[in-house]
């Protein structure tokens, strides 16, 4: 059974070969725990006003609490995420409490990207990276 | 504990796109969203596989998944562990499940692009809350609730409102005070804001809007193919269809996205242009239809299943009262002005255009084209029902041939277009033409052949 949860956050490397993914402590009990045994990941992220989206795949090389210094990027994408959910008819009353901090920064490799938007394109590789 | 499934159904056409993981054969896992799960039962979902993607790959070697949705009102987050069983590719799920698709993909020019491959039915084995998705709400959050489109927390009264609206069904004395006070109740009594009345049109294959309320235009002639929206997929299915039809609109848009060389132009619907939530009630006399009503609204999730069986319940009123009332006889108001107007008749569609602008179509414009046409030759103003009927050019079916409709859809078209060409009763069954401007009238074979003028 797979184990899933609701990121708050994510920054990809200038070199796209890792990314950083945060995740609410919150939430993310189940998946922390599962993370411990299985190593690899997968992480979606699209735009809802349009549904496009992309996926990446990789490898866990570590999991921590989030510092401080990163909550000002884990609120700006929060931020973000509100006035797209707004566009879409969530008001912001609702989704600004959704829980981003504390979080836990999951970091991995990049070993994949794929097309991820719906259509008949969904699940093609865009490109191969890190390699 | 399990949460009854049948408590999280409202999320299941969400506004936030829902998410699956699922892992393959080899452990791989794999995550995605979902324009919507299809309530099965209390203790099945079924997704939709319009393409044979990861996802459906992995149920078949690996099947089980993980969902989570999203209440489209309080936002709070269920996850729902799933187990694959079986796919369906034909039966009463499959049609449904298709027939959602084949409505949006038709709106967007995708019609026979792509379809519903199979249902996939999956067991649920557990839905729970995701704590702390959400954090406490302050004061603040508070301050401004969320507002649901009707009320309904009195039985009394919404059974003493449903007994005011058919009341007033039934005492409508003709066709048009029909449309108007059932709308105008619909808006007034529970909310309904946005409405539109459509009936079949000649073609039999769409619909022409023939009364609203609502908009910034009445759109009165407008027309809707069969299987076209919500509304054409309604009155081909001739059953109740609710849809989150922005969230579907959004989903079906990216996927045309991807299409751009098999794809056709996006078939306008009347209606909001930036409608949420939508529902299409078909009007049956018997098997006949009739029409169909249907409700809007800009806000996600403002429409329910209470609100399609509302809805239903008043549809069946209309389509009886537009039995009784097809064959009496109305009288409309109209501004009156003096110009000059030139008709030109497009004979190859039955087509009448109005200074250059459309105006009307098929039997209503055959109408139009008899009375024009006996007023320049002989100046004559009074017609009858009874002659029309008799008169085999029009094209009126012998029976239920609905004039009294088409009549009111000419009268309304010519007071939206040309007021000072007016179609007025002038008793039971008869009509009087009242001309306040100078008329020209143009014969023409097709658009770009002149017959004679």
């Amino acid at each position: 059974m797979p184990s899933e949860t609701r990121a708050c956050g994510i920054v990809v490397a200038p070199d796209g070969a890792s990314m950083t993914v945060y995740l609410p402590v919150a939430t993310s009990t189940e998946l922390h725990a599962a993370l411990e045994t299985s190593k690899i990941v997968a992480v979606v992220v699209t735009r809802p006003s349009t549904h496009e989206s992309i996926q990446f795949k990789g490898m866990l090389r570590s999991i921590r609490v989030a510092e401080a210094s990163e909550q000002a990027t884990v609120q700006a994408y929060h931020d973000r995420l509100v006035v797209e959910l707004e566009s879409i008819g969530l008001p912001r009353r609702i989704s600004r409490r959704m829980s981003t901090w504390p979080a836990y920064a999951v970091e991995c490799t990049v070993d994949a990207v794929f097309d991820q938007t719906p259509g008949s394109r969904a699940g093609q590789r865009l490109n191969e990276v890190g390699s | 504990m399990s949460i009854p499934l049948d408590r999280i159904v409202q999320c299941f056409h969400g506004v936030v796109p829902n998410v699956i993981a699922t892992c393959s054969a080899g452990g791989l896992p794999n995550i995605t969203y979902v324009s919507e799960l299809h309530y099965v039962d209390a203790n099945h979902v079924a997704l939709s596989c319009q393409f044979f993607n990861k996802t459906a790959k992995n149920l078949r070697e690996n099947p089980y998944a993980r969902v989570e949705v999203y209440d489209p009102l309080t936002f709070e987050a269920y996850r729902l562990k799933l187990r694959f069983e079986r796919s369906e590719t034909d039966g009463p799920l499959f049609d449904t499940m298709s027939g959602r698709i084949d409505a949006i993909a038709a709106q967007t020019g995708m019609a026979g692009v792509f379809r519903l491959r199979s249902a996939d039915i999956c067991e649920v084995l557990d839905v729970q809350a995701v704590p702390g998705f959400l954090r406490p709400p302050t004061p603040e959050d508070l301050a401004a609730p969320i507002a649901l489109s009707v009320p309904r927390n009195d039985p009394v009264g919404e059974l003493r409102s449903l007994q005011i609206i058919s009341d007033r069904i039934n005492r409508a004395s003709d066709l048009e005070e029909l449309l108007a006070t059932t709308l105008e109740t619909l808006g007034a009594l529970f909310g309904f804001d946005h409405t539109i009345i459509l009936i079949p049109d000649d073609t039999g294959d769409r619909l022409v809007t023939l009364a609203s309320r609502g908009y910034a235009h009445d759109g009165v002639g407008a027309v809707v193919p069969f299987g076209v929206g919500v509304i054409g997929a309604a009155a081909r299915q001739k059953r109740p269809l609710r849809m989150e039809v922005g969230t579907e609109l959004r989903y079906r848009r990216a996927i045309r996205r991807t299409l751009r060389d098999a794809v056709t132009s996006e078939v306008p619907i009347c209606g909001l242009p930036d409608a949420e939530s939508e529902l299409a009630v078909p009007l049956l006399v018997g098997c006949q239809l009739v029409g169909v009503l249907a409700v809007e609204s800009r806000r996600p999730a403002a429409l329910t299943q209470w609100h399609e069986a509302f809805i239903s319940i008043v549809g069946n009123q209309i389509a009886t009262a537009i039995e009784r009332l097809s064959n009496v006889e109305t009288e409309e108001p109209a501004e009156q002005r003096t110009t000059a107007r030139s008709f030109c008749l497009y004979k190859n569609d039955d087509c009448i255009f109005v200074d250059g602008e459309y105006l009307i179509r098929n039997v209503p414009a055959k109408i139009l084209w008899k009375v024009l046409s006996a007023y320049r030759r002989e100046g004559r103003t009074d017609f009858s029902n009874r002659e029309l009927r008799l008169d085999p050019s029009l094209g009126l079916p012998p029976i239920k041939d609905n004039l009294e409709s088409r009549l009111i859809l000419l009268r309304r078209r010519l007071n939206d277009k040309c007021p000072d060409v007016r179609i007025v009763s002038s008793g039971r069954g008869k009509f009087t033409l009242v001309v306040s401007s100078a008329i020209t009238l143009t014969e023409r074979s097709s658009a770009s052949d002149l017959v004679n003028s």
